[in-house]
């Protein structure tokens, strides 16, 4: 899924206009001011993505689901449900100085951050961590 | 040395003799290292003000050998508790709280008297190590 937005080469194009490319199938228009933020926000979902699956990658009891811009114009983000091993609570761990970074890479990355604990219909409690990267113009008229 | 890796500092002073020298290089360690829990701790204060039913704890020890460990934990009454980091003061203050602390730990769980879902943030300064 992250590799939809791979750049297709092309000589002459700014790595922008490569993107935009991609994604759309045809060239940015010249009063498209509304891509270049967007095309923004696609790079720090992939990064994001890709901070996110390092983080989680060893663990068995975890779920982790991406919410990808679709339309072109919704937010995005990403989120991971840990769940119990056995009769004990819930545990994500950062123990080393390289998972805190990476944490830190996420936090850079993201508009928002949240980590929750939920009970589940079975009484046990899971965590829940879940990200999102604003649209930029969210909220604001396009015409 | 290399016979030490990894190995406490109090171990490696028993083994090398250095307890003479060893009052003065223990007393900075543990400053620097009670500092660090100090600033984690205002931190999570800060943090969790705001918050319904949040507690920060910090259990002060004096061995500058040894691990720190801290916490802080919210709770609600609807079986959901969460944190957020949502605007750019608190990332600023969550990017520093990573660079002070060693490790973390997100736990949740019941609480067995209350039946409560507890939301709780564990972090750790390291003691010497070698």
């Amino acid at each position: 899924m992250v590799s939809d937005f791979d750049e297709v080469f092309s000589e002459g194009m700014t790595a922008e206009e490569r993107l935009y490319n991609a994604i759309f199938g045809k060239p940015i228009p010249e009063w498209e001011g509304y891509a270049i933020p967007r095309i923004e926000k696609f790079r720090r979902f992939q990064k994001a993505s890709e901070v996110f699956n390092r983080l989680f990658q060893n663990s068995s009891t975890v779920n982790k689901f991406f919410y990808k811009p679709e339309p072109f114009q919704d937010a995005c983000g990403g989120s991971v449900r840990i769940y119990p091993e056995g009769d004990c609570e819930s545990l994500a761990v950062f123990e080393n100085r390289e998972a805190l970074s990476e944490l830190s890479e996420l936090i850079k990355l993201v508009d928002e951050l949240e980590v929750s604990a939920e009970e589940m219909l079975d009484g046990s409690t899971s965590i829940e961590i879940s990200w999102y990267i604003k649209d930029p113009f969210e909220g604001k008229p396009e015409s | 040395m290399s016979n030490f890796c990894g190995t406490d500092v109090e171990t490696f002073i028993r083994y090398t003799g250095l307890a003479d020298r060893s009052n003065q290089v223990f007393q900075n360690i543990d400053a620097e290292k009670m500092e660090r829990c100090h600033k984690a701790t205002e931190i999570l204060k800060k943090s969790f003000d705001s918050l319904k039913n949040a507690a920060v704890f910090f259990d002060e020890t004096k061995n500058a050998t040894k691990n720190q460990r801290g916490m802080a934990f919210v709770m609600t009454d609807y079986g959901y508790s969460s944190f957020r980091i949502d605007n750019p003061e608190k990332q600023k203050e969550a990017l520093k709280f990573l660079e002070i602390v060693d490790a973390i730990a997100i736990v949740s769980e019941k609480d067995p008297d209350t039946k409560e879902t507890v939301l709780t943030l564990d972090w750790r300064v390291d003691g010497v190590r070698f």
